[in-house]
Order: structure tokens, then C-alpha cells, then sequence
């Protein structure tokens, strides 16, 4: 082999060859025509060998540009030869006026583009691979389109966007011609259009920096959509209730997301939602929602969870409907509390001109049993519009906090609306601790107590409701008419972990009181056995109430006539309680206790259990001879008993189910001048009778009064406190915050408005525990 | 020209000059390695001083002493760390560079790394142990074995089951040059009993399924598969029957020691390259013949005649079968008998080719005619390029390294490009610039590298024209160089540089040892340095102007 003679011959060799060899034109000549070969689908005949010979040539030579400008032409002249002859011919005639016929050309169309597509592409990749060397020599760094991108650009330049012939127009109304079918419910190919969906994907618009799916068809087809659901809307609104206008966009929407996903870019998506969510939802969301008979005020009457449920889902797309459908629900729960308030209201109002006309004369029962259940009724309407509305919320709104919120804000405005609400549902739990056995079991009761909780969370005045269920508590411990400690404890605990620690120490205090009672009565009889002195005539139980924790004005005792039998007894556990708590006063509660007494009638003996003021009234009958009778202002002059006590219980003896007395005249109403009998033909099956006193349940309006003035009484002190403590802490501060800073530290026990902050710190200068400041006449100074 | 900013370059040079100084004198004290591995563990810390990853990579893939010490028992990786070439670092780290942390060396390293970035690769690395991407060679490998497309021999092995009537096989289609090149007892199978079977069905009682897979990934890729002590032992017994003493060593090593040889993968790499380039050198190049006659041309090629005598060097010839060729490529009066299984794996240009898109996918019936046998096989002529620099594609192809002669440099350049294989034509360029003066003329090899974009032998040529100037400074070539430079700059402005001038300069300040610090605006030696300036200053400042005279000839300014 003669190695070394050819190998100096190469070395010499340059790199460059005359660049006017007529190599070139030839070289350029073979790569021209094996494009067409490509063209043709005959490259298995080709020799790759050779050909990226001749263009690796080419490019050493430095004519990369011509042999790329000239394959860009070969392959132009190709792709407007193609666009004549193959996708012309294919063009939807307009004379198919049969719409499944012009549907079948669409699709026959589609295909024929994406045929031509294919076609293209897999010559490019073949030509790619000829002209490789060139790509990665002299395309890339030049910055100039590869030649697979240079292809792709001239299929979008000579064939989609022809200047000759209108393809591009042509694509676009079949297309679109086709999406409109569906929507009407016909079949499709959708594997055509995904065809060319693809192809307009893949093609680039440098200019506009995007695909050209997204520069020439995607506004159009958003055009034509909004101005299809334009007219949808229009119609379904015409034809359906909401429930079905819903039902159906729903649907509606989910077409269109499919579409997106199965032959339109996922880049369609959020724009086709946004159109659709206008169209359908937005400019119809009022129309929807105040719907007769079928909008959103049906819906919540009946619960329709599904509904309200789509409706949320609907609406949660669009920008403020949810905001419009929260409102409307919270107008649509105050509303329907107003009615509840406004059933209390009228309940009173029948009540209300009697309570006027008794004001002196004492209450009527009827009245009091029906505002009783006037309260019941009103905490039970509220529970049960509460629970609706938590399933609302937990079903149909997914637990959205904001609704929440909302129905919440709307319970709180209406509940205490309802000036008597702290109240009705302290009587409400009242009547569930007392009766609750009543056919219902613990669990039961608990979980009614556990929503009225949720009641008592919305209550403003929360000190109210703390007096009224002291009141209310102590009448159950006293007359031992609890179900179970169990559930009053388990209730305070409720309260604890509502209000604190410092809301139930008081009414756990009254607890307490009664448990070291029970045990002090035991000592009491331990000591009377062991002293062996006299015992008095009467077995008596005592309750020792520390005075504090109970909601009586224990100062005093009322005045009443005590009988003699019972002073004794009186005397003597005072004596003994003395004896053992140094410093402490015991002050007699008779409108408090109660009394067993036997009664001997005509036919039968009875166990009697009445008021300690029944029994100082019965007593006196003792001393009445048969037959004759005492009158109201002589049982009131020998007992001295206050007059509405007194009317209360005259009551409950002469009027009640039990008529130990009988009145003349007959009535429920007591007169000064009313007398009363002996009923000495009493009779009753039972040996032992309880009789219950007449017991307003619900405040009159006198009372309410006298309640409101000694809430108001503690308000002033706690208010005053609060100051002291916030100024003791500042030493100095602004008048405005000061109230604010009052009204945050109270807040959690009732609301005090600005002008009665500003009263007490008036006294509390007065009093000097702060002054103004001499400078700045807005803030007060602590004086210590 | 100009691609890279030119300060940047500068300060990287400037390091390593820095710290070139030091170790010139390491040549005779390396009682450890031989003569020539001495020359290569030198130039290997030579060229990790100065950063320069490709002769770094070329040094290390002809089997540099990765962890040997000089002198000051400074290993390659503490000159790399050292010098602060972030890149060389990874690259010896991902080669089998050692750095424990516990060890003198490797504390050392982590000790002496100039910037914190290559600190944290050090620490990092034993953890992350990266698997290794510079290697495409091993990549090629796992390729091979994990998707064995154009495989012609097809194992299968019964799965041990119940059902006597449908036996369950497992295949396993391999390519016959692979297991030949690796092992002796296919080597010899291949050729008697196998010879002309598509399909071999093994011995379950011989050979499992399982350590049939481990032989063949042992095979492939030079590793052991991470297997159980149970299975280890059952790959024993194989080993033993397949005569593969190595793969049962490995298998011993094992057992006995928990702990792993941290660099056995570099060697098991190594051990496939030197079987791989036996199996070129003896098998291909033994059945590469010289042909006396040829049937047809272009795409259709019906048969070559070749005769088997002194074709390639000095190599025997040898029974063509025995290379378990599936193409041959005609080049100038030579026929390769080759693999396509590997040509497309280790080149885009094959791969094409075989891709089915072209004709050369569909040749059939064409036959090769030894003097001993005839064998039938696709035939393809590649045209424009000599034998001797295909005799060295293949090898690289074959082995990823290639030893090139310095006379045919060039043209392995040439075709390496046309080819598009990067890693060949870097080594092409380490060998045309490790002369010491350009191998041809000077500016056609500068113009080569411009066309061909090869930055290191460009930046050679200017080396070489700076520390020439004088002897070329008046040549029209030159100011053609400077012209061309100009207008490489798009839209040049009067301030611009001229990239080709600024290297220039640069390379003449690296001649005269002229610190930046005292030039001036003009990039003269400053005016009050004057009184004190050395001969070699003042002929600097010369060159300068000369320089400037060819510019203001040409109207440029720079």
C-alpha cells in the first residue's frame, strides 16, 4: 500500500475547496432531488451514505446558506404544489346543504389535512437527517431555525396560512363547525380534529411568541362559544327552574372541560371555563338565586342539599358568587328568625295589657304558662332552624367557614334582637334539667343542652343569662327538682368551657352549698340525739346558703310571722350553727323552703307538701273552726307574708289542681276581700300530695325591671373595676382607648356602651381613683 | 474566535501558570511508576494544574495513574482542588480519584480547595457517588446490555416449573461479538458448536436464570449484579463451568469481604476496553480484506471479493466468522467487517443510517467472498475518507480511546467532525497541539479550526503566530486573520475589540512575562515603569506597536 505518498498528499490537502466547483451544482442537484425521492415516500431508495456526504461536502465548502435557502425553497415549491392539488380539493363544498353530509366533508377535510401533515413531518425528519451536519455545523449557531423547525414554518407560512388559498379559513369554520355539533348533541370524530388541533399546536407564530392554535383558531372558537352560551343562557332560563337550569350547565361545563382534554389544548381550558362561568353563572346568579318557586329561598326551605350543594359548586367558579349567595342566605336565616321573634312578640302582646292590669294584683297563671311555652317554643324554633342550617352548611357548602360565618352573624343579630333571650334560654335549659326524664334519655338531653350552648354563645348580655340561671338553678336545688347532679355539672362544665372559670365558680359555690348542707342537717340530728336537748316539735331540714353565690338578696330576711312551732326548731339549729361557725348570720329564707304536714279531711288523711308560706297559711286554719272562714287581709295580717307571695300562694292552695282552700268567690284572681275555706271534703286518691306553688316561670314585667336594675347594678361594678384595673396598670391613657380597652376585657360577659363607661369613670373621678389630665384633657391620670 | 469572555479565560491560565512553576523539576523522582507512566503522571498533574479537562480526560482514558503522588505527594485531585478547576475535580473524583476523609490525601484535598464549591463536591461525593455521565463509554455499555436491539444469538434457559408439557423458557438475546470478545469459552462455542444457531437452549441444571443474567450483565458492563450470598454461590458454580475465572474471583471477593473496592468499577472498565480492543485489533482487523473485485456500486453493492493478507498493519489474518459481523463497510480498497449493534448505539450518523429510513437498512443478499468463506451480509461503502483514519474511528468506536499518529491527526479531525465524534476529535486537537509547532501551514490549520470550531487548536495557532509575530506579522494571510476577526463581531463599533488581537496581545504578554498591573490604557508597559524597563518589556511594548501599524494599515482600531 502506498500509505505514506497519499497520506503527504492529505496533509496538504485544504479543508476548502474553489468555491466555484461545479461539484456544488451537482451536489446541490442530488440533495434536490432526493427531497423530491422523499417527497415521493421512495428514501428506502436512497443512499444516506451519499447524501450526507454531499451536504457535509457542501456545508466544508461554506455554502451552507445556499444548499439551506435551497432546500427551504425545494421544499416550499413542494408544500404549495401540495396545498393545490391535495387540501384545495378536499374543501368543504358549500353547496352541501345537508348538515350530516357537510359534517362527513368537515371530517373528510380534517383527515385529508392531517394526512398531508404526516406526510410532511415524516419527510422533514428525513430530511433533517440528510442535512444533520449542517443543523449542528452552521444552522445552530447561527441562530437560525433547525431545518425540522424551518419545515414546520413553511407548512404554517405555504399551507395553513396560504396566501393563495384559504385554508386557514377553511380549517377554522370546519372546525368550529364541528365543535358546534357536539355541542348539539351529535357524534363526531373527534380523532379528526384532535388531528389538526395537534398539527396547529406543534406550528409556532414567532412573532406572537406562541403556538399557532393559539394566534388563529382559539379566538374564534372562544367568540363563537360566548356567543353560543349567550343564547344557551337565554334559553335555558326561559325553559327551567333552577334546579334544572343548574343541572344542565353543570353539564354544560363539564362537555367543555372534556373537550379541552380530549381534542383541544389544555390551554383552552381555563379561558373556555372563564366564558362559560360568565355567561351561564355570573350574569345569571341573581336570576337564578330569586327564582320563584325553584331559586335559593325554596331550595333552603326544603333543604334541597343537592341543589344547594350544585349551586355552591357552581357558584364557587365565579367571582363574587359566593359572596352573592352567602348574603342571601344570611338575609334568608334573619328573616326567618325575625318570625320566631316576632311569634314571641305577639305571644306577649297578649299578654302584655294583663300584666299592666295585675301590676298590683299579682300574676295570672294562664298568661305565665303560655309565655312559659311562648320561651320553649321560641328556643325550640331557633334549634331547630340551627340544625337545618348545619346541615346546609356540612352537606351542601362543603363546611365553608365563610358561610358558617355568615348564618352565624345572622343568628347573633336576631337572637338578641330578642331582648328576652338570655332568659328563654336559661328557661329553656331550665325546663330540660327539671323535666328532662321526661322520655328522654341522658344522651338526648346532653346533646339538646350541647346546642343550646350554641344558642348562648350568640347571647350579647351574657351576665343576664348568668343572673337567670342562677335563678333558675337555685329553684331546682332547692326544690331538689334536678334530674341528676350529673347533668347540671356536666352543663356548668359546658358554660366553663364557653365563659371560664370565673362565670360558674358562683354556680358552682350554690353546688356546694347544697352538698355541705345535707352533711351540716346530719350533723345538726348527730347533735340533738347526742345533747339530748329537747328537740323541737318539728323535724326540720336546713339549706345554709352562702349568700354571695345565691341571686336572693339574703340581707334580709322577709318579713313574715313565723309560727311558733317552727321558730323552736329555728332557734335551736341556729343555736347549734352558731355554736359551730363563729361570725356567721343565718337569715331565714321562707319563700325558699318547702313543708310536709299532715292533714286530716273528712274521709281521708294526707300528706300535704306545700310552701313554707302554705304552711304557715294552713296552719291558721288550725284555729278556724270548721265552716268558718278567713279572708285575704286576715291571713295576711296574722301571717304578714308580702302581698304577692302571699296572693301566690292563696293561689296555688284555693285555685290549683288541689283545692285544699275554697274561695269565694270563685276565680283565679285573689282579692283582698276574697275568703277562703276549709275544704275539709277533700279528697284525692294519692296518700301524698305535692302542691305546687304557682311559680311565674317567666319574668313579668316588673320583675324583668327589678332583674335589669341589678344586672345594671353589677355592670356598674364590674365596669368600674375593669377601669381601675386597666388604669392601675397604664397609670395613664387616652379616653378612647380606655373605653375600647373596657370593652375588650368585658366583652365576653355583655356589651357596655360608651356612654355608661363614660359615667363611671365620671364617679371613679368623683371618687378619686382617677383625675384628668392636666394637659391633655382627653386622658385620665391613676391616682394610687 | 471570541466565543468565551477573554478575561475569564485569562485568570483561569494565569492559576495554572502560577502553578506551573513549582513542580517543573518532578520529572526523575517517582521511583514507583515506570518511565512512560511517569511522562503520563507528569503530564497528567501538568494538565490538571492548568485545568484542562479534555487532556485531563484523554490522559486518564489511556490508563493515567489516577491516585499516584509526585514528589511532594501531591496527588492530581490536590492539584485540581488546588488550582480551584472545578471541573477537573469532578471529572478525576467520577474516574476513581480517592478522597477519604480520613486519610492524609483526602483531608489534604479538602484542606487545599480554593473555593467552597469545590470543597462541598468533595464532601459530597462520597455520599452521592454520582453515577457517572462523562462516561459515555459505560453508558454505552448498560445501553447495550439493558436493550439488546440487533442482537443474532438468542439463549433460553427452561424456568424450572410443574408443567412438563408447556416448558416455560427465559430468553436471552445477546450479540455474539460481545461474549465472544469477553470470553474465551464463547469465544471458542461461537465458532464450533453454535456457529450457525439463532437460538441456543442452556441446561437448567447447569446454568440458572439467574446467574445466566449475572454472567451476561458481568459481561456487558464489567460489573458484578447485586446479588444474595445464595445466588453468589450458584454464580460460582456457573463461573466455573463457563470457564470465567475473573467474574469468580469477583464473586470470592465478595463473600469473603464486606467492604466493596471503591474503584473496581474503573478497573472492571478498563478490563472491557482491553478486551474490546483485542477483539478490534485480532478479530476485526484480522478479517478486514483487501478487495480484488466488487459486484455493483452505490446503494447496491452484490459482493465484494477480498483477500485477508496484510490489510490493516501487521495483524494475522484470522476466520472472518469469528467476528460475528452483521455489516460491512467498504472504505477505499478495504472491507471492515462490523457491528451494527454498536455503530448505532455509539454514533447518531450510524444510527440514522440504520434507522430504516434509508436504503441502507434494506440491503439484502449481498455477500462477501473470503478466500475461505463466503459470508452474506448488508455491504456499504463510505466514501471520502482514507482507511487508516476509519481503522481509527472503529477503534474508538470499539474502545473509546484511540492512539492516533501525529501524521494523521489532521485528518482523524477532519473525519471525527464529519462524524460527529466530540470525544475523538478533542483527542485529535490534544495531539495536533502537543507539538511544538503547527504540523502544516499555520493559518490553514487556524482556518480549520475556525471552520471546524475547535477553540483549543485555535487558540494553538495564535499562541504560535504571537511568539512568531515577526515572521508573519507581513503575511496577507495575517491581515486576512484580522479582517475576519473584525467582522466576526456583528455591527462593530469603533470601541469594540478585535478578538484575534486581543489573544494576541495576550499570548505576548504571557511571552514577555509582562504583569497587567503596569500596563497602561493602551496596553503598553506604563510610562513610569519606562526608566526601568527590561529588554523583554521594551521588546514587548515593540511588538505592540507593530501591531498597531497593521491595524492603522487595515483602518481598524482596536
Amino acid at each position: 500500500m502506498a500509505m505514506s505518498a497519499r497520506r503527504l498528499k492529505r496533509k496538504m490537502q485544504a479543508p476548502k475547496l474553489p468555491s466555484t466547483d461545479p461539484q456544488f451544482d451537482k451536489s446541490f442537484e442530488l440533495l434536490a432531488q432526493a427531497i423530491h425521492e422523499i417527497h415521493r415516500k421512495n428514501a428506502s431508495n436512497l443512499s444516506y451514505e451519499e447524501l450526507y456526504r454531499n451536504a457535509y461536502i457542501m456545508v466544508l465548502q461554506k455554502r451552507a446558506d445556499t444548499l439551506y435557502n435551497g432546500v427551504k425553497e425545494v421544499i416550499s415549491d413542494h408544500l404549495e404544489l401540495v396545498a393545490e392539488t391535495e387540501v384545495v380539493p378536499a374543501f368543504v363544498k358549500t353547496t352541501d346543504t345537508n348538515a350530516r353530509m357537510s359534517a362527513d366533508a368537515g371530517t373528510s377535510f380534517l383527515m385529508t389535512l392531517k394526512r398531508v401533515w404526516n406526510d410532511h413531518t415524516t419527510s422533514m425528519i428525513m430530511i433533517r437527517d440528510i442535512l444533520m451536519y449542517m443543523d449542528k455545523k452552521h444552522v445552530k449557531p447561527a441562530n437560525m431555525p433547525l431545518v425540522y423547525d424551518m419545515g414546520l414554518e413553511l407548512f404554517r407560512d405555504k399551507v395553513i396560512r396560504s396566501q393563495k388559498h384559504p385554508i386557514q379559513a377553511q380549517l377554522t369554520a370546519v372546525l368550529l363547525d364541528q365543535i358546534k355539533m357536539e355541542r348539539r348533541g351529535e357524534q363526531i370524530d373527534r380523532s379528526a380534529i384532535k388531528g389538526a388541533v395537534d398539527m396547529l399546536v406543534e406550528l409556532y407564530d414567532q412573532d406572537k411568541r406562541e403556538n399557532v392554535y393559539v394566534v388563529d383558531f382559539e379566538p374564534h372558537f372562544l367568540e363563537t362559544s360566548s356567543a353560543f352560551y349567550l343564547v344557551e343562557s337565554q334559553a335555558l332560563l326561559a325553559e327551567c327552574d333552577a334546579s334544572e337550569y343548574m343541572r344542565k350547565i353543570e353539564k354544560r361545563m363539564n362537555e367543555e372541560y372534556n373537550r379541552t382534554r380530549h381534542y383541544l389544548s389544555p390551554v383552552t381550558e381555563p379561558k373556555i371555563r372563564n366564558i362559560v362561568e360568565t355567561q351561564l353563572i355570573t350574569n345569571h346568579a341573581k336570576t337564578i338565586m330569586e327564582m320563584e318557586n325553584s331559586g335559593l329561598r325554596p331550595m333552603l326551605a326544603a333543604s334541597a342539599i343537592e341543589d344547594l350543594s350544585r349551586m355552591y359548586k357552581l357558584f364557587s367558579r365565579v367571582p363574587e358568587g359566593l359572596n352573592e349567595m352567602r348574603t342571601y342566605i344570611k338575609n334568608y336565616v334573619l328573616e326567618l328568625g325575625n318570625l320566631i321573634n316576632a311569634k314571641v312578640d305577639s305571644a306577649n302582646d297578649n299578654t302584655k295589657p294583663k300584666d299592666k292590669d295585675g301590676a298590683g294584683a299579682g300574676d295570672k297563671p294562664a298568661t305565665t304558662t303560655g309565655s312559659l311555652y311562648t320561651a320553649l317554643r321560641w328556643v325550640q324554633d331557633i334549634l331547630e332552624l340551627q340544625e337545618k342550617f348545619n346541615k346546609i352548611i356540612d352537606f351542601a357548602v362543603l363546611k365553608d367557614k365563610s358561610f358558617q360565618t355568615a348564618v352565624n352573624e345572622a343568628f347573633e343579630t336576631f337572637i338578641n334582637a330578642n331582648p328576652r333571650s338570655p332568659e328563654y334560654i336559661s328557661l329553656f335549659i331550665d325546663e330540660n334539667l327539671k323535666k328532662g326524664l321526661k322520655g328522654k334519655t341522658e344522651e338526648e338531653v346532653d346533646n339538646i343542652l350541647d346546642h343550646t350552648i350554641t344558642l348562648f354563645r350568640f347571647i350579647r348580655e351574657k351576665d343576664v343569662f348568668e343572673r337567670y340561671y342562677k335563678q333558675h338553678l337555685a329553684k331546682r336545688l332547692l326544690f331538689g327538682r334536678s334530674v341528676s347532679d350529673d347533668a347540671e355539672r356536666s352543663m356548668i362544665t359546658k358554660l366553663k368551657v364557653e365563659c371560664g372559670y370565673q362565670f360558674t365558680t358562683k354556680l358552682e359555690g350554690m353546688f356546694n352549698d347544697i352538698r355541705i348542707s345535707a352533711d351540716t342537717v346530719t350533723a345538726y340530728k348527730d347533735y340533738l340525739d347526742a345533747s339530748g336537748i329537747e328537740k323541737p316539735k318539728i323535724d326540720m331540714a336546713s339549706t345554709i346558703l352562702t349568700s354571695t353565690f345565691w341571686p336572693m338578696s339574703a340581707s334580709t330576711s322577709p318579713k313574715w310571722i313565723m309560727p311558733a312551732e317552727i321558730t323552736d326548731a329555728c332557734q335551736s339549729f341556729e343555736k347549734f350553727y352558731y355554736g359551730r361557725h363563729n361570725g356567721r348570720r343565718l337569715t331565714w329564707q321562707p319563700n325558699m323552703g318547702t313543708a310536709d304536714i299532715k292533714a286530716s279531711f273528712n274521709t281521708k288523711r294526707h300528706d300535704l307538701n306545700v310552701s313554707t308560706y302554705g304552711m304557715a297559711i294552713l296552719l291558721l286554719f288550725n284555729e278556724v273552726p270548721d265552716e268558718q272562714c278567713l279572708t285575704t287581709s286576715d291571713i295576711q295580717a296574722q301571717t304578714d307574708i308580702n302581698d304577692i307571695d302571699l296572693r301566690r300562694t292563696l293561689q296555688s292552695l284555693a285555685c290549683g289542681k288541689y283545692k285544699i282552700l275554697i274561695k269565694e268567690p270563685k276565680g283565679k284572681e285573689v282579692d283582698t276581700t276574697d275568703k277562703f275555706y276549709l275544704n275539709v271534703n277533700f279528697t284525692c286518691p294519692l296518700a301524698r300530695i305535692k302542691i305546687q306553688t304557682v311559680a311565674t316561670k317567666v319574668e313579668t314585667e316588673s320583675e324583668r325591671k327589678t332583674t335589669h336594675e341589678k344586672v345594671d347594678k353589677l355592670r356598674k361594678h364590674q365596669i368600674e373595676a375593669a377601669i381601675v384595673r386597666i388604669m392601675k396598670d397604664r397609670k395613664t391613657m387616652d379616653h378612647n382607648l380606655l373605653i375600647a380597652e373596657v370593652v375588650k376585657q368585658l366583652s365576653n360577659r355583655f356589651n357596655p356602651s360608651p356612654q355608661m363607661i363614660k359615667k363611671r369613670i365620671e364617679e371613679l373621678i368623683d371618687r378619686e381613683y382617677l383625675e384628668r389630665n392636666a394637659g391633655d384633657r382627653k386622658s385620665y391620670n391613676y391616682l394610687a | 474566535m471570541g466565543k468565551k469572555p477573554v478575561t475569564n479565560k485569562r485568570n483561569i491560565m494565569r492559576l495554572a501558570s502560577a502553578a506551573e512553576e513549582a513542580p517543573a523539576e518532578a520529572d526523575n523522582i517517582s521511583p514507583v511508576l515506570d518511565r512512560s507512566e511517569t511522562t503520563l503522571f507528569d503530564e497528567l498533574c501538568n494538565a490538571t494544574r492548568e485545568g484542562d479537562l479534555e487532556r485531563v480526560a484523554y490522559i486518564i482514558s489511556v490508563g493515567g495513574p489516577v491516585n499516584a503522588v509526585d514528589k511532594w505527594q501531591c496527588s492530581p485531585l490536590y492539584w485540581a482542588c488546588l488550582c480551584g478547576h472545578y471541573d477537573v475535580t469532578r471529572y478525576l473524583l467520577e474516574n476513581g480519584a480517592k478522597c477519604d476523609r480520613n486519610t492524609f490525601q483526602g483531608e489534604r484535598c479538602i484542606y487545599g480547595a480554593l473555593t467552597s464549591q469545590i470543597r462541598n463536591l468533595l464532601l459530597s461525593y462520597k455520599i452521592t457517588k454520582a453515577t457517572d455521565e462523562t462516561q459515555p463509554f459505560q453508558k454505552f455499555l448498560t445501553e447495550l446490555y439493558e436493550d439488546p436491539q440487533e442482537s443474532d444469538i438468542k439463549f433460553k434457559i427452561r424456568i424450572v416449573t410443574t408443567d412438563d408439557v408447556h416448558p416455560v423458557y427465559r430468553e436471552y438475546p445477546v450479540h455474539r461479538f460481545v461474549i465472544a470478545a469477553r470470553s474465551t469459552y464463547f469465544q471458542r462455542n461461537l465458532m464450533q458448536r453454535w456457529l450457525n444457531e439463532k437460538e441456543v437452549k442452556l441446561q437448567s441444571q447447569l446454568v440458572d436464570p439467574e446467574s445466566f443474567d449475572a454472567v451476561l450483565h458481568y459481561l456487558y458492563t464489567g460489573q458484578l449484579a447485586d446479588l444474595n450470598r445464595e445466588s453468589i454461590t450458584n454464580l460460582m458454580f456457573v463461573c466455573q463451568h463457563l470457564e470465567l475465572s475473573d467474574l469468580k474471583k469477583k464473586c470470592e471477593n465478595e463473600i469473603s469481604d464486606t467492604k466493596k473496592n471503591a474503584h473496581g468499577d474503573t478497573m472492571d472498565i478498563v478490563q472491557i476496553r482491553s478486551d474490546f480492543e483485542k477483539f478490534v485489533k485480532t478479530n476485526i482487523f484480522g478479517a478486514t480484506g483487501r478487495i480484488i473485485d466488487q459486484d455493483g456500486d452505490g446503494t447496491d453493492i452484490r459482493s465484494v471479493t477480498v483477500i485477508l493478507e496484510g490489510s490493516v498493519s501487521d495483524i494475522e489474518p484470522i476466520d472472518p466468522r469469528a467476528v460475528h459481523a452483521d455489516i460491512c463497510i467498504l472504505v477505499e480498497d478495504l472491507a471492515f467487517p462490523c457491528h451494527k449493534a454498536l455503530l448505532k448505539l455509539r454514533s447518531e450518523y450510524f444510527d440514522i443510517m440504520f434507522s430504516g429510513r434509508f436504503s441502507e437498512s434494506y440491503i439484502e443478499g449481498s455477500q462477501v467472498n473470503y478466500p475461505s468463506v463466503t459470508l452474506e451480509m448488508p455491504i456499504i461503502r463510505i466514501s471520502d475518507i482514507s482507511a487508516e483514519a476509519f481503522t481509527i474511528i472503529l477503534e474508538f468506536i470499539y474502545t473509546d480511546a484511540a492512539a492516533i499518529p501525529i501524521d494523521m491527526a489532521f485528518e482523524v479531525l477532519m473525519a471525527a467532525d464529519r462524524f460527529l465524534f466530540h470525544r475523538l476529535k478533542s483527542i485529535a486537537a490534544i495531539i495536533i497541539t502537543s507539538e511544538r509547532s503547527p504540523i502544516m501551514d499555520v493559518y490553514e490549520l487556524m482556518r480549520t479550526a475556525i471552520d471546524l470550531g475547535v477553540d483549543r487548536i485555535e487558540q494553538y495557532c495564535t499562541k504560535y503566530l504571537a511568539e512568531n509575530l515577526d515572521d508573519y506579522i507581513e503575511d496577507t494571510e495575517f491581515k486576512n486573520l484580522i479582517k475576519e476577526s473584525a467582522e466576526s463581531i456583528a455591527d462593530r463599533e469603533e470601541t469594540d475589540t478585535i478578538p484575534f488581537i486581543d489573544e494576541l496581545r495576550y499570548f505576548l504578554g504571557k511571552k514577555y512575562s509582562v504583569p497587567t498591573a503596569d500596563l497602561d490604557a493602551s496596553g503598553r508597559v506604563h510610562v513610569y515603569v519606562k526608566e526601568t524597563l527590561t529588554a523583554m518589556e521594551a521588546e514587548y511594548n515593540d511588538k505592540l506597536d507593530m501591531l498597531d501599524g497593521i491595524l492603522d494599515s487595515l483602518g481598524l482600531e482596536a
